[in-house]
């Protein structure tokens, strides 16, 4: 079987589902597989790595150490699209991890460098 | 080729699990090969053998299980998705301490790690989603 990399994308915003925390999870499975894994955050799920997030005001988890801690899974690469910070205003450095900066154009030719793609 | 598909609907009433089925039925028909059909998030709720289907209405639960023992297909329900949904074997609800098991005959429930190892053993990986 040729060598796997997986890209997995997130669309969806912190706490409106658990499609966040299922993608994360899938993640962390493929790497314990030794899997090359990426993540694309689109949308509105540049806001799941805003820093200083109050998830227990809703009494809900909160995904930003499991986000802080993928560097000890060996997941590193992780993009996000210049547009959606200029949407929500956000600076690359309000967010909880570095992020490689895209065009729209760019998310093409992203995708197409992997043989398998996430979008729960 | 090799596929291998990912159920994620949201809701047992959507589109999406009955296009995961036929899309997995043509695949076969085209002398492709599945090697697992994984069940995660809402979708765990396929799996259920409490649930009554209305006789007019098709029972995907029991066209699934059709298809994985026609075709030899693994078809694997996340363990931590239906355990949090009430979908749980005799194990599951021994070691919870309930009352009854739900999953019904012929699914299996286990980790992601299913899902990492259809990913390397697949040429695709076809995601049916919200």
């Amino acid at each position: 079987m040729a060598d796997k990399n997986i890209l997995l994308i997130f669309r969806n915003p912190p706490f409106a589902d658990s499609s966040n925390r299922d993608s994360l999870d899938i993640a962390l499975a493929c790497s314990a597989f030794d899997i090359p894994v990426s993540l694309l955050f689109l949308n509105d799920a540049v806001l799941q790595l805003k820093s200083n997030q109050q998830s227990e005001l809703l009494e809900q988890k909160n995904l930003l150490k499991t986000f802080k801690a993928l560097a000890m899974y060996e997941i590193k690469n992780f993009y996000v699209l210049g547009s959606d910070l200029q949407r929500y205003q956000l600076d690359p450095k309000q967010l909880v991890i570095s992020c490689e900066t895209l065009k729209q154009t760019e998310v093409a030719i992203l995708i197409r460098k992997f043989t398998t793609v996430i979008n729960l | 080729m090799i596929f291998s598909i990912l159920l994620y609907a949201s809701n047992s009433s959507q589109q999406s699990e009955q296009t995961a089925l036929r899309f997995s039925r043509s695949l076969l028909q085209q002398g492709h090969s599945i090697y697992r059909v994984f069940f995660y998030g809402d979708s765990v709720i396929n799996a259920s053998g409490l649930k009554v289907t209305p006789r007019d209405e098709i029972n995907i639960t029991e066209q699934w299980l059709e298809l994985a023992t026609e075709h030899e297909v693994d078809i694997v329900v996340c363990i931590a998705a239906a355990v949090r949904r009430g979908i749980i074997d005799q194990k599951e609800a021994k070691r919870h301490s309930k009352a009854a098991a739900s999953l019904a005959p012929g699914f299996t429930l286990s980790g992601l790690g299913q899902l990492a190892d259809a990913v390397l053993q697949s040429d695709r990986l076809i995601t049916f989603g919200n």
